[in-house]
């Protein structure tokens, strides 16, 4: 390690065991450390990436393609490659997709801000223009962007189909594509000012083993995986009126502990009648309700169970929070929380169905005004379903964002040439030597198309050239089809992104980069693994407010 | 490509392993054909079995794929995937489980040569893929034409059993209990059939011989009082799901006594609710009690007054089969006892085995559940019974509910072959090698199975494929010391699609899955 302290007599200002990396050193050390993380993950990128096996200390496997989750579990240990690591978790959060791109663009950034490094330009500088450049970008995303039809399928679909693409999701894209579609079809509602809002709250996600992937079904309603509470309760109802309740149907108890003296049986029997007088009547108050199932995020008493079922109600117990929320959606009912002042009007109506084998319940909501949809994912083993659902998760959020949205890009690397080519023009534009840093960003960008070309083994100087010359040519949606390596209009080959994704991944990628340069000194009190405390690192984000003016310049490019 | 070659950076922590590019893949593959290499000599009727014994000197004997893989105590994180795929085949269809990791060690193996010949892991996986399309489109083809009588079933289960220590008892008197047990109670009112509904029990002792069939429940339970009849004939049951016990209210409640009056007067009070519990139940009629609770020591006694027998801590999925053979509901309160919650059975009786007391529920009036009562003469003898016993019963089921037989003895791993190979030709770019070498793979089970039996494997697969070409139909049947080639339907050799079907498809997608990793990152 070149952790060379300054040299003479040094100063000991600090704890013993502490540590301190400054100057060239501490860039030189960052920016290694956070493209060590970018090559982690960069040969996931594209439809010909790879997986990873992730074994965690208790020796739980995760095989996965989704940068985010890989970056997660690695275990990082390292206060410059876990910044990085937030830079993905920051995409995923806005995005849902773009993990890797994001992570990979700032390796990329680092690499080239190292080589301006190296001729003597001042890390503010660098910042200066990686900014510009990022403004830029973002700007010409929304020119190249084609505006879309939110109700295009069609084209939903393609963008669902390039999110999976890569991920073990792909083998059955299309099915899939279709469901999940359809489920963000289901939820969207179109805002008065004509702009659609897509609710994901309302798209539920179950796994089940078993079946092949392609069984994987969309189901119009929630699916609980609760037990009855109470063998003899019927299953199925076609209509049934739903009471989600939030109040244990149990015996009431003070929060302060009692002792109840008693001097005959008498009065202990008035105790025991009037406890199940209670029970008996919380049933009697759902009887009267006219539910016929019920749902209850607590519990439920053995004895209210028996007259529950006698009555011929349905009762599950202890529902998680979050499915009665999405019963609620689903079934329009109102959650109870007291007994005492239950109306019909709080029911919400669905049918009920059982399977069995799944020991599974599925509620489908009847009427108009119901939101709510179900994607039932199944795969054979574990490890299949959990990789699905990543794919599945992200491709959701990705159609959801184009719906809410309507930007849309080329992708197979088209964009990233398009914009590196903008970039070199705008580049000219600007004056001092951030001139040489737009440059840098521009190369970094085409960082993209080089790994997809690399991961599918393809050349990726040749690759490079011709995506250029194809842009050269105005062909804006020129882009790398990975399994013929030629170059073509990947918008027609359907590859779709949303612009959304992509404009988050350069600012996520930028803002990273410019972090990680603006470092000058790590002073760790342990040595240098996360275990202690982080260095600092709070000034960056403070020094771009100024600017924003500048990037308009070359906006009619 | 090449970064700037420099003192290698840590950021992954200390003591975390990490294997890349070839030599990951390497290493997953080895390790996906060392598991597969460990279950595929039990493979078949002439299959041998394993001997497992772990760390605390427990030992299992058994020929059963997933069972072996389960205790075999596997730490590389891409055998559990082959583990994984064992144990879904077991969840799903219940049989076929070394079937489906041995496929998944071939079609690894096959990865690693077309690794090799530089094929793309993406396109190994896009042609695996393309390649269990098609062959289940076979196994669609080879779904035999006939109706699921009780003959055939017998020899589904029958084909499941053999190879496995079923004991001295020939394989087709346990099929004949099995498919009855089955058929008894195959559908409830509402076309379900719940698996629950056949159960298993083990005794040992006697011989595997007297295996036998009960229709009803057999429970590992003693009556809670000496004094209550061993036996009862037409009997009404209750099953309880409440303590035969002084109420206790949730608040805590403490007599304050002061005069030797209130005492007797708490006393007698409990004694009167005890002597209720007994009086209700007799009343109503009852001559059986199973409780899943506790009874008292004096309800019990006044139970036995009353000439009824009871049953204390019956298991919850007992009570639930008792409930649905005798028709009784599930009672958690005596206060609304009405004749409608009390079911009712044709005996209910204690027999003794050794030092224990089991009691047979028998001719209930639902006749929901039937009881498969093994015997034999160890321990281990009976456990390999009951795991076979278990796997013949799943096989059955998936028989009649998930779309039929198909023929077994390796035919139809023949037919899928043959028909992959050639679609494969029609199918463009390199992924043709990969459809391919999934025909191979899937020729690996006839192989095995051949070797197993004691036959040359090169001479039988080519016999086999010729024979397939003429008749269509050709499995391999062992016969005294070695194995010949026959039509296995003939010969009763016949599997459930689904037990195929699941192989294929969960063998696939846990090699897929493995085929696409370049990267193990192991923390310490």
């Amino acid at each position: 390690m070149s952790q060379r302290m300054q040299q003479g007599q040094p100063m000991i200002i600090m704890g013993e065991d502490a540590q301190r990396v400054k100057d060239r050193d501490a860039q030189e050390y960052n920016i290694r450390a956070a493209r060590a993380v970018a090559e982690a993950v960069r040969s996931t990128l594209g439809p010909k990436g790879m997986d990873k096996m992730l074994v965690d200390s208790m020796g739980d496997v995760t095989i996965t393609n989704d940068g985010v989750t890989i970056l997660k579990e690695m275990d990082i240990d390292n206060p410059t490659a876990e910044m990085i690591v937030e830079v993905a978790e920051t995409q995923e959060d806005e995005a849902g997709d773009g993990t890797t791109t994001a992570v990979a663009i700032a390796g990329e950034l680092l690499k080239n801000a190292e080589d301006l490094l190296e001729q003597d330009i001042h890390p503010t500088a660098i910042i200066r223009g990686f900014n510009l450049a990022s403004e830029k970008a973002r700007e010409e995303i929304d020119d190249i962007a084609e505006r879309v039809d939110p109700d295009d399928e069609e084209l939903l679909k393609k963008v669902a189909e390039t999110s999976m693409t890569g991920k073990s999701s792909e083998l059955n894209k299309e099915l899939l594509a279709d469901l999940i579609v359809r489920a963000v079809r289901q939820v969207t509602v179109e805002a008065n000012d004509g702009s659609h809002v897509v609710d994901l709250e309302n798209v539920s996600i179950e796994t089940q083993t078993g079946r092949s992937a392609s069984e994987s079904e969309l189901l119009t309603g929630a699916v609980i995986d609760k037990d009855p509470v109470h063998d003899d309760m019927p299953v199925q109802f076609d209509e049934a009126d739903v009471l989600l309740l939030n109040e244990p149907v149990e015996v009431e108890e003070t929060d302060i502990d009692t002792n109840v003296s008693i001097e005959s049986p008498d009065q202990l029997q008035k105790f025991l009648d009037q406890e199940e007088a209670q029970l008996k009547q919380k049933v009697d108050q759902i009887v009267d309700s006219g539910a016929d199932v019920v749902f209850c995020q607590k519990g439920i008493d053995d004895l209210a169970q028996h007259y529950l079922a006698k009555q011929g109600i349905l009762a599950v117990r202890r529902t998680k929070k979050s499915d009665i929320r999405f019963l609620k959606n689903i079934t329009g009912a109102a959650v109870v929380s007291d007994l005492d002042s239950i109306e019909a009007a709080v029911l919400g109506r669905a049918s009920v169905r059982r399977d069995e084998a799944g020991e599974l319940f599925y509620v489908e909501g009847i009427g108009d005004d119901v939101h709510g949809v179900t994607l039932l994912l199944r795969g054979s083993t574990d490890h299949v379903v959990d990789e699905l659902e990543r794919g599945v998760q992200d491709a959701l959020d990705v159609v959801a964002s184009t719906v809410a949205d309507g930007r849309v890009l080329a992708g197979g690397g088209a964009i990233e040439v398009e914009l590196a080519s903008r970039l070199r023009n705008y580049a000219d534009s600007v004056s001092g030597r951030e001139q040489l840093a737009v440059e840098a960003y521009a190369d970094a960008l085409e960082l993209v198309p080089r790994v997809l070309a690399e991961n599918a083994g393809l050349d990726s100087i040749d690759t490079l050239v011709d995506l250029r010359a194809a842009h050269e040519d105005g062909q804006v949606r020129a882009g790398l089809n990975v399994f013929t390596g030629e170059v073509e209009d990947a918008f027609d080959a359907g590859v779709v992104e949303t612009a959304h994704a992509k404009e988050q991944a350069v600012a996520s990628a930028s803002e990273a980069a410019n972090l990680v340069l603006k470092i000058d000194d790590i002073i760790a009190a342990g040595d240098l693994s996360t275990g202690g405390d982080d260095d600092e690192e709070g000034g960056a984000p403070g020094g771009m407010g100024g600017m924003g003016g500048m990037g308009g310049m070359g906006g009619a490019m | 490509m090449a970064s700037r070659m420099q003192q290698p950076l840590y950021i992954l922590a200390e003591g975390t392993n990490r294997t890349h590019g070839r030599s990951a893949q390497d290493s997953n593959i080895r390790a996906g054909k060392a598991v597969a290499e460990a279950v595929r000599t039990t493979l078949g009727p002439r299959g041998m079995d394993k001997m497992l014994v772990d760390s605390s000197g427990e030992v299992v004997i058994t020929n059963d794929g997933a069972t072996i893989l389960e205790k075999m105590d596997i730490e590389h994180p891409a055998a559990q995937m082959l583990v994984e795929v064992s144990q879904t085949q077991e969840e799903e269809v219940g049989d076929g489980t070394t079937t489906a990791a041995v496929l998944t060690g071939e079609l690894l193996a096959h990865a690693e040569d077309l690794l090799d010949d530089d094929l793309h892991p993406t396109v190994i996986v896009e042609g695996y893929t393309e390649a269990a399309r098609i062959a289940q489109d076979a196994i669609d083809d080879m779904v035999l034409d006939v109706t699921l009588d009780d003959d055939l079933l017998r020899k589904v289960a029958e084909s499941s059993m053999t190879g496995k220590g079923t004991g001295d008892v020939t394989a087709d008197v346990l099929a004949k209990h099995v498919v009855k047990a089955v058929q008894m109670v195959h559908e409830d009112d509402n076309g379900v059939f719940h698996r629950d509904d056949v159960r298993v029990l083990t005794r040992t002792g006697a011989s595997s011989s007297a295996t036998e069939l009960v229709e009803g429940v057999v429970l590992d339970k003693e009556p809670v009082n000496e004094n209550m009849p061993r036996s009862v004939s037409d009997a009404t049951v209750a099953v309880l799901d409440m303590k035969l016990d002084v109420r206790k209210s949730e608040v805590d409640t403490e007599y304050n006594i002061t005069s030797v009056d209130q005492l007797t007067a708490a006393i007698d009070a409990e004694d009167s609710e005890l002597r209720g519990y007994a009086k209700a139940l007799a009343d109503a009629g009852v001559d059986v009690v199973f409780c899943t609770k506790s009874i008292d020591d004096r309800v019990a006694g006044f139970l036995a007054d009353a000439g009824i027998l009871a049953f204390k801590s019956v298991k919850k999925s007992d009570a639930r089969a008792l409930a649905r053979a005798t028709g009784a509901k599930r009672l958690g309160s005596l206060s609304d006892l009405d004749e409608s919650d009390l079911g009712r059975v044709d005996a209910v009786s204690i027999r003794s085995f050794g030092d224990d007391d089991l009691a047979f529920v028998e001719g209930g009036a639902a006749a929901r559940a039937v009881t498969l009562f093994l015997r034999g003469g160890t321990e281990h003898v009976v456990d390999e019974l009951e795991r076979a016993i278990e796997d013949a019963v799943d096989v059955v089921v998936a028989a009649i509910d998930k779309g039929g037989v198909v023929p077994g003895a390796g035919a139809t791993e023949i037919a899928i072959a043959d028909r992959i190979r050639s679609e494969a030709a029609g199918i463009e770019g390199r992924k043709q090698l990969a459809v391919e070498a999934y025909a191979d793979a899937v020729e690996a089970l006839p192989r095995t199975l051949a070797e197993n039996t004691g036959m040359d494997p090169i001479d039988a697969l080519v016999d086999l494929r010729a024979r397939y070409e003429t008749e269509g139909l050709a499995g391999i049947i062992s016969s005294g010391r070695s194995g010949e080639i026959g039509d296995p339907v003939e010969l009763g050799v016949i599997d459930p699609v689904a037990v195929k079907r699941e192989a294929i498809e969960s063998a696939t997608e846990a090699a897929t899955m493995i085929v696409r990793i370049d990267d193990v990152i192991a923390a310490k």
